[in-house]
């Protein structure tokens, strides 16, 4: 049993936690305003909100419904399109829409209306760009989105920053209310899951369990196997917080496995570190961001991981722990062939370590994808490099897409210690990434192809990070 | 004015296919489909899928009580493959459950064998193989044989254009429900109602009459609905006529993709003539349409190829040829724009390869060729408006292209790394089906005595806005509130026979059929108005904002109290209504006639940034004027720009269809690997501006059809970015193949540069 509450109501369920949840809105609840567009999170129609309780708070983020597991609403708020319509007339966003004309089929149509909202329900000062980033994974394919951009810059610019310090206040949801963007029932939401309560929750580690399926995000296992774990014991990372904190001591950045992409986008340290604020919308879409984990990204061991991909050029360490014994291993050596990893059958990773970037090393990430949002790349990169006087102390890169695991130029990295930038180092490095690699022809690319993407990104690093030290001429 | 759906859509109250309640008993269908290009069907072995608990009954060619065959204009297609499959996504066997999941299971229950044969995919090898669908076909004006001589330069190429998913964000899906005295009511996600109803009546054999077909609305369709609609909406008829309870069938993402047609990839091969002051003298194109396994609507979309072989020029002397070959991928289908893009794009390549023999810029082939009232269209039809040349002059006059070239030379000649291009697209539609058959449209209108309103046509609603556009013509017919004024479902016992929602053309038709129904009603209201005011044969009596007007002055009988009066009056307050579109005719055998009731027309400018390290890019601006005739639904005209124009960029750059080597079976079968524009791959700056209507048009209302026609716009994107390649290597040979990908892009990238 399974109880949250659903819009206005509080909701039970029997249903499998393993079930998805567009499934129980659509069929179990009737609320046929969520659509199912693709089930994989690659288009948006079955976008909903969901609300976790804070400390002082709800927190709401937009998620795809078909990726998101029926044992994640326990004690929580679920919205639906329903939950968002007054019953007479419409919410500012929902007149935007209409007046812009930004709805042909309609389709997609309340999914764009649960992103928007979401994105106000997530920021104190809405702004245009962010707006148009909350609908970076709802496809509409009739409108050509321009009236839809319309839509989302004059929502930003008719409701104004919010009054409240943070998104996840009391006082934010007021706001919304005055504002019609959300009904009054939200306000009485979070004391309503309080005498809901979590029950005992199954949600607990126990790693002697080798049948359970660990769930973290589960925007991949959703996509590719929701059939196989509709039954299947699962247990949710999400509800531990020594699994999903973010913390940083003296020169050294932890992660915990279960922090979302989002939680790390958001956090103070990765906004301190040059070249990540262009990376976060590179990486897939709004809903997934937050829901997909770090640990995920990682134990997921997808050639093309973005995570994987970026934390191997931080020279990071994982933490590996069989709930009994703890141990560390460097990333670089955890990938041992293609979904193969140095990781047994009782162990979980719980998080990640690796030294912040101090002034002198810089950092940049590479992607190249044949749509450049919510797409897996033909290739990603990473390069984090340590410079003196325009001299390598170190340097740690990284390549996606171009071998059976997220992969550490070990030779391309060694090649660049200790030399002087200039361009025919960085064609040398270019070289030897390219010789190091052993792509294969994919959906996403032929192997030629990707060998000389990889080259013009190891290029692009040194382009990108010290544009006064090289010759960009020679380098094309 | 507004999409008035949108109403519901933003809401989450407007039901699709899959949202209505599940009815008593309902059964689902799924489809066992053959999993090989070519093969022979061996055995199909049911027994251990029927027994699974749950299954009510597989069906397989052998159950179909009427004719196996779904063809349209060719008779070539069964609806359940007998003893061959022919590609890989074709239908064998349906088997009906009491949920979705068993009924999938139950499917991968079933023991087919199927002996593989040797398949063609390339429509050129079908075509050295004789395997054509249809005998070639050569539209000419002139005598291109003797033009050559006068010609001081002459291109010949080749280019080819890719397919096209139509991802439609509502997969394929029908309800179907059984009525009493074994006749059937079909909820169908067709663009063609009549058409399922006919195939349903045919493979079922029973009378047309027996079949309902109803379709409230589809969440997107883009011709994609328009043929391929028609198996899954009989198949779940035919499991009603088998076990006399509903089934519904509902497509998942995969299957859609996987299973139904696309937009026809061509490979055409073309030759063009100019003479030194760019005047283009001759033109020759042969066409090879890559049809699939089935003829489809593949003939009519290869007429529409031939049709637009001149796009918005003229040209003396042409000879286009196309040939439809019949291929083992499935049957490729009408996707918006319906053969024209594909014709546009080789026309635009070999003008492209013609201005770099000459070291101009193609702007300056396309303006001296564009189209000037009076000049002939190799069809036999003369271009009748002005509109190409005024589109084109008000481009220039709103955004000064010239300058907009200098600014692009500018930034070129001071950043290394990135480049931008620009191009021209001219565009000039033919609209009406090219099937004259198929151009007529019905009406009912019922006026209920409490004075609201009720509407039927053919037309579908898909998201185009027809349903906003037939509501604004009832309301501005009658003269009372569009909220008086309610769109039925389109539905075949109330439309009957009618055309499928396609060819741009249902606002027109349907539209037009409207407003005949309600000008009868609304005679013998100002009849009876006349007799009960008493008025004078010299007055004038009209219906104004709902109010009789006498000489342009209101008086106090009012809409409701005049239908009120009618009623009781017994004078009918419904009518139907036939639209036929005057003036069309077509001589096969010649080739000529006047197929179009009217051409749309408009241009659009492009500008891109290429980044020439990563072979990636940005689209920066397009910049429209189209011609819309005197729109009657201003925001839903532009979103269907906005929309057709984006499509139209993804067909060209981002939509790629990969297939296997080996068994050529579709790899970039879902959202994850097939890739449609997104908010951030949409031009940062779109401007359309609606050129002045100065003329008649065949429209309803004096507007015009706007469906297809902006599609073609995004050909320009092509051509923008292969000048910004230019501007980093003047050396690349492009091959005029689309998509365009970022592979493709970096490849020519690596083209060894100046």
């Amino acid at each position: 049993m399974i109880s949250f509450i659903l819009n206005d109501q509080q909701f039970t369920t029997e249903l499998p936690p393993g079930s998805v949840a567009l499934d129980l809105i659509r069929k179990a609840a009737r609320l046929t305003g969520t659509k199912e567009g693709c089930r994989e999170g690659d288009c948006g129609a079955c976008t909903v909100l969901l609300g976790i309780p804070q400390q002082n708070g709800m927190k709401y983020m937009a998620v795809n419904s078909c990726l998101l597991p029926v044992g994640e609403l326990r004690g929580r708020h679920l919205v639906t399109v329903e939950g968002l319509s007054p019953s007479e007339g419409y919410s500012p966003v929902q007149s935007l829409i209409v007046n812009e004309g930004a709805s042909q089929c309609g389709f997609c149509t309340p999914g764009i209306v649960m992103s928007l909202t979401g994105y106000l329900l997530s920021t104190v000062s809405p702004i245009t760009e962010g707006a148009i980033d909350s609908l970076g994974g709802n496809i509409c394919r009739c409108t050509g989105y321009v009236s839809i951009r319309k839509a989302a810059e004059l929502l930003c610019s008719k409701i104004g920053p919010s009054p409240a310090l943070s998104p996840e206040s009391p006082l934010h949801i007021k706001w919304l209310i005055e504002k019609r963007i959300i009904p009054p029932f939200f306000e009485g939401i979070e004391s309503r899951l309080n005498e809901i309560g979590t029950p005992e929750s199954p949600d607990v580690m126990d790693s002697g369990m080798s049948d359970v399926i660990r769930v973290a995000g589960g925007t991949d296992l959703f996509a590719i196997k929701a059939e196989k774990l509709k039954n299947a014991e699962l247990l949710f990372f999400s509800r531990q917080p020594e699994m999903n904190g973010i913390t940083v001591k003296n020169d050294h950045c932890f992660i915990g496995a279960a922090a979302t992409v989002s939680n790390i986008m958001d956090s103070e340290v990765f906004n301190c570190i040059e070249g990540f604020s262009r990376i976060r919308r590179l990486i897939s879409s709004t809903q997934i961001r937050n829901r997909a984990t770090l640990g995920g990204n990682i134990v997921n061991a997808s050639p093309i991981g973005d995570l994987s991909i970026i934390f191997l050029a931080l020279d990071s360490v994982a933490l590996i722990s069989n709930g009994i014994e703890k141990r560390q291993t460097r990333l670089k050596n955890f990938f041992r062939g293609y979904k193969i990893l140095d990781l047994a059958p009782d162990e979980i990773i719980e998080g990640l370590s690796f030294r912040i970037p101090d002034r002198n090393t810089e950092f940049n990430f590479e992607k190249v994808s044949m749509r450049k949002h919510l797409d897996i790349a033909a290739v990603n990169t990473a390069a984090r490099i340590k410079v003196e006087n325009g001299k390598i102390l170190e340097a740690d890169l990284s390549a996606g897409g171009v071998a059976p695991v997220p992969l550490f130029l070990k030779e391309t990295s060694s090649v660049l210690k200790g030399k002087l930038i200039s361009s025919d180092m960085v064609l040398l490095a270019a070289d030897t990434a390219r010789q190091e690699v052993k792509p294969i022809d994919d959906v996403r690319g032929s192997a030629e192809y990707k060998r000389i993407l990889l080259g013009r990104l190891i290029a692009a690093h040194f382009i990108e990070l010290f544009p006064d030290l090289v010759n960009v001429k020679e380098l094309l | 004015m507004k999409h008035f759906d949108a109403e519901l859509h933003v809401k989450g109250t407007s039901l699709f296919m899959d949202d209505f309640p599940a009815q008593e008993n309902l059964l689902y269908a799924a489809v066992l489909v053959s999993p090989a290009s070519h093969g022979e069907i061996v055995s199909i072995e049911i027994e251990k899928a029927e027994a699974i608990q749950g299954v009510k009954t597989i069906i397989t060619a052998k159950d179909i009580p009427g004719e196996n065959q779904i063809g349209n204009i060719i008779m070539d297609e069964p609806l359940l493959a007998e003893d061959r499959v022919h590609f890989i996504g074709e239908p064998i066997a349906v088997v009906l459950a009491d949920n979705p999941q068993t009924a999938r299971n139950a499917v991968k229950a079933i023991n087919l064998e199927i002996h593989e044969l040797p398949h063609v995919t390339d429509p050129r090898e079908a075509f050295a193989k004789g395997m054509l669908i249809s005998p070639p076909r050569t539209f000419s004006l002139g005598d291109t044989s003797i033009a050559w001589d006068r010609c001081d330069v002459v291109v010949e190429g080749r280019a080819d254009s890719g397919g096209q998913e139509h991802v439609y964000l509502e997969t394929q899906g029908s309800v179907a429900i059984p009525l009493e005295n074994n006749c059937i009511r079909i909820y169908a996600g067709t663009q063609g109602p009549t058409f399922v109803q006919k195939v349903t009546s045919r493979v079922l054999g029973i009378p047309m009459h027996k079949v309902e077909v109803d379709v409230g609305r589809l969440g997107g369709a883009f011709g994609g609905k328009e043929d391929q609609a028609t198996p899954w909406a009989v198949m779940a008829a035919l499991g009603v006529q088998i076990t006399k309870q509903p089934v519904k069938i509902i497509l998942n993402r995969n299957e859609d993709m996987t299973w139904t047609g696309k937009r026809h990839p061509y490979t055409s091969d073309f030759k063009l003539g100019l003479s030194n002051d760019e005047k283009i003298l001759a033109f020759e194109v042969t066409y090879y349409q890559n049809g699939g396994a089935a003829s489809d609507l593949s003939t009519a979309i290869l007429e529409r190829t031939l049709f637009h072989s001149t796009n918005a020029y003229y040209i003396p002397n042409v000879k286009a040829t196309g040939i439809c070959c019949r291929t083992n991928l499935p049957p490729n289908t009408a996707f918006r724009g319906f053969g024209a893009p594909q014709a546009m794009f080789v026309l635009e390549s070999a003008i492209h390869k013609a201005a770099i023999l000459m070291g101009i810029d193609t702007e300056q082939i396309q303006e001296k060729n564009l189209l000037n009232p009076g000049d002939g269209f190799p069809y036999g039809m003369i271009f009748e408006g002005d509109e190409i040349r005024r589109s084109w002059m008000k481009l220039n006059e709103l955004y000064n292209p010239v300058k907009v070239r200098e600014e692009i030379k500018e930034f070129n000649s001071v950043n290394i790394l990135k480049k931008k291009g620009i191009s021209f697209m001219p565009v000039c539609f033919g609209i009406s089906f090219t099937n004259i058959s198929l151009n007529q449209a019905n009406a009912l209108v019922h006026v209920y005595t409490d004075g609201s309103v009720g509407v039927s046509t053919g037309a579908v609603e898909m998201g185009q806005g027809v349903n906003s556009k037939i509501r604004q013509v009832a309301a501005r017919t009658f003269s009372i509130s569009i909220e008086k004024v309610k769109v039925e479902s389109t539905n075949t016992t109330r439309a009957a026979n009618t055309s499928p929602t396609a060819a741009s053309s249902a606002a027109d038709m349907n539209g037009n059929a409207v407003r005949i129904a309600c000008s009868n009603i609304l005679n013998r209201l100002l009849t009876l108005a006349r007799k009960q005011l008493g008025v004078q044969e010299k007055d004038q009596v009209e219906l104004r904002n709902e109010t009789v007007t006498v000489n342009g002055i209101g008086t106090d009988l009012l809409w409701g109290k005049l239908v009120g009066k009618a009623y009781r009056d017994r004078i009918s307050l419904s009518s139907q209504a036939h639209y036929a579109t005057p003036g069309l005719y077509f001589d096969s055998s010649e080739e000529k006639g006047r197929p179009f009731a009217y051409h749309v027309t408009g241009t659009a400018l492009t500008e891109v940034t290429l980044d020439r390290l990563r072979g990636t890019y940005s689209l920066d601006s397009v910049k429209i004027v189209h011609d819309c005739g005197t729109s009657i639904n201003p925001l839903v005209d532009r979103g269907q720009i906005e929309g057709g124009l984006l499509q139209g960029i993804g067909w060209v750059t981002l939509e790629e269809l990969k297939y296997s080597s080996e068994t050529h079976e579709l790899l970039s079968n879902s959202l994850a690997t097939y890739k449609i524009p997104d908010i951030y791959f949409a031009p940062d700056e779109v401007q359309i501006e609606f050129l002045e209507n100065l003329s008649e048009n065949g429209g309803v209302f004096n507007s015009k059809a706007v469906g297809e026609p902006p599609f073609m716009y995004g050909i320009g994107t092509y051509f923008a970015l292969l000048n910004a390649l230019q501007e980093c290597n003047s050396e690349i040979e492009p091959e005029y193949s689309t998509p365009l990908s970022a592979e493709k892009i970096l490849m020519l990238l690596e083209q060894s540069p100046d």
